[in-house]
């Protein structure tokens, strides 16, 4: 009795080695057909190697270059930036009205502005060139200097 | 007046570096006390005349400097997980 079970049990293993042969069997010749369809080299199926080519390359990230900053563009964030300060009145906001003088802001207020400037577009301007920067016109012009835009 | 002068511009830059440096702190309550705090302090003299204390207000600054970078530098070794004002929702997609 004992005998006719490990019989059974190594039938039964034998069957399942058997399944296992012949699904690796079906993988790999599937996989080959896979690799002939999509590296075949004859013309019909170049069509088909660029598409997988394509498949294949599109996890990849790409990275782009900077937008591409006009002086309109400039001129659009700069006053973006100086109309979401704090203690800027947005409606007096424009590219000739002075920091000082116009917008009520304070020497202390307006290195806070040229600084937020500085994030905004990721420049550096000194605190010598800062100092003469007296309205939003002057500002653009210094940010559009930096970023190599035509003005 | 040349004094004046040389002080404003020291005053300014002063001003600019340290709010820099404090924009480093990693933890958002650090970093919005040290800004806030440089902001007030630079504001509450900012009419002063004497030109003793002046060069008193800029010793401090100058000594402060150096503390909020060396802070701002170990805040960024010991990171915390930013909190949920922080997270910028622009930015999710």
């Amino acid at each position: 009795m004992a005998s006719l079970c490990r019989l059974r049990v190594l039938s039964s293993i034998q069957n399942f080695a058997r399944i296992q042969h012949i699904r690796s069997i079906a993988t790999r010749s599937s996989s080959f057909a896979v690799l002939q369809q999509g590296l075949g080299t004859s013309k019909c199926n170049q069509n088909n190697l660029q598409q997988r080519i394509t498949e294949l390359t599109r996890s990849v990230r790409h990275y782009g270059s900077a937008a591409e900053m006009t002086i309109t563009s400039i001129q659009e964030r700069c006053t973006l930036v100086l109309k979401l300060f704090d203690k800027v009145d947005p409606e007096k906001v424009s590219l000739e009205s002075k920091f000082a003088e116009d917008l009520g802001l304070d020497s202390l207020d307006a290195v806070e502005v040229i600084m937020a400037m500085e994030d905004e577009f990721g420049v550096e301007i000194s605190d010598e060139t800062a100092e003469k920067l007296l309205n939003l016109k002057d500002v653009v012009e210094c940010v559009a200097d930096r970023l190599d835009v035509a003005h | 007046m040349a004094a004046a002068q040389v002080h404003r511009m020291k005053m300014l830059s002063l001003y600019r570096e340290m709010l820099r440096e404090a924009q480093k702190f990693t933890g958002y309550n650090y970093r919005m006390y040290a800004v806030r705090r440089i902001q007030d302090a630079f504001r509450e003299n900012k009419s002063e005349t004497n030109p003793e204390l002046i060069e008193g207000y800029i010793k401090k600054a100058q000594d402060n400097l150096p503390i909020i970078r060396r802070q701002a530098t170990i805040s960024q070794l010991y990171t915390e997980p930013k909190l949920v004002i922080e997270s910028d929702t622009a930015k999710k997609s």
